[in-house]
């Protein structure tokens, strides 16, 4: 699974997701992608059993580029614990998704084969996102 | 000969954000038609009548005969603006173009034969680098893409700049004329096989 190498703080604050994506809302490698339609966390899981999806569903074929990477790290309590003690340990990394953030790039395959395999991928992911294709160019 | 596509807008009168914003609010998309030397044109489309446009092959490569209020002018699309969330048009740039203009523009690279190559048959992958070039050509003459043919290719085989032939009248805009265009991979057998378990 993606998790930083090192880290500058073990634990981040929970912080909250306002705003459209500024960067990263056009295909720049593939021919289609998936984009956020919502704000929200994608974990390291989600992202590792999406891109299994796609890998599986392309049989291999083709090219995968993952946009987003998860560098926050999201700690929790153990159950039945009293509140107080500090913060709890890291439990997961996550990516902090904005609306218009392509996740998942893709090449080399048919359209038809893109559609399925990002609609397996994003069974995985708790947010809203769609299929976008580059403008201009024959399918 | 550059494909032609013909558009009709309104001109409108005011510039700047609030403007565009009271043009979208009243369902139109607010476009400017600047270049040639003459002063910039504002306008106003129909964003159905574009975005049926904006999704067809050779968008960037496609001269648009705008009709605004009776008189037609020449463009081509110049630069587009998406909203990042919808990806609807938000604006619209068109270059004013004669016959003679020179225009630099993004042309699509089309790979073909691609069942006539040997590494790709055996489960190489074909990675594209760069989807499109920029050339330097006449406006009346933008090809509609440029073409590289597969055939007989294997793997670690490599798509060099020099390999495209340029349409006559047209020369690439970068300076750097031996850039990657596309490369063709093997396949992945360690990450296969740690797929499969």
């Amino acid at each position: 699974m993606l998790a930083p190498k090192k880290t500058k703080f073990r634990k981040a604050h929970k912080g909250r997701i306002h705003g459209l994506a500024k960067g990263a809302t056009t295909l720049h490698f593939g021919s289609y992608g998936m984009k956020a339609l919502e704000p929200g966390r994608v974990t390291a899981r989600q992202i590792e059993s999406a891109r299994r999806a796609i890998t599986r569903c392309m049989k291999r074929a083709g090219k995968l580029w993952i946009r987003i990477f998860p560098d926050v790290p999201v700690s929790s309590k153990p159950a039945e614990v009293r509140m107080g003690s500090g913060k709890g340990s890291v439990e997961y990394w996550a990516a902090r998704v904005k609306p218009g953030r392509i996740m998942f790039e893709l090449e080399g395959v048919s359209k038809e084969v893109a559609q399925e395999a990002l609609g397996l991928a994003g069974e995985k992911l708790a947010i809203g996102w769609k299929i976008v294709s580059r403008i201009g160019v024959e399918q | 000969m550059t494909e032609s596509t013909n558009l009709t807008a309104f001109a409108r009168l005011k510039a700047g954000k609030g403007a565009s914003r009271e043009e979208r609010r009243q369902n139109r998309l607010p476009a400017v038609i600047y270049g040639n030397g003459e002063t910039p044109d504002l306008i106003s489309l129909c964003p159905r009548e574009f975005t049926k446009e904006m999704y067809k092959a050779g968008f960037y490569t496609r001269l648009f005969n705008i009709d605004v209020n009776g008189k037609s002018q020449q463009t081509i699309v110049k630069a587009l603006q998406l909203h990042p969330v919808s990806d609807k048009a938000i604006h619209v740039d068109f270059l004013r173009v004669t016959s003679k203009t020179m225009v630099t523009v993004s042309v699509p690279i089309k790979f073909i034969n691609d069942t006539l190559s040997p590494g790709l048959k055996r489960g190489g992958v074909l990675n594209v680098v760069h989807h499109e070039i920029r050339i330097v050509c006449r406006a009346d003459a933008i090809p509609h893409s440029l073409d590289i043919d597969l055939t007989g290719v294997e793997f670690g085989h490599a798509f060099h700049l020099d390999v495209i032939q340029l349409p006559e009248g047209a020369k690439l805009a970068s300076a750097d004329k031996g850039y990657t265009i596309a490369t063709i991979l093997a396949p992945k057998v360690e990450a296969a096989a740690a797929e499969t378990k």
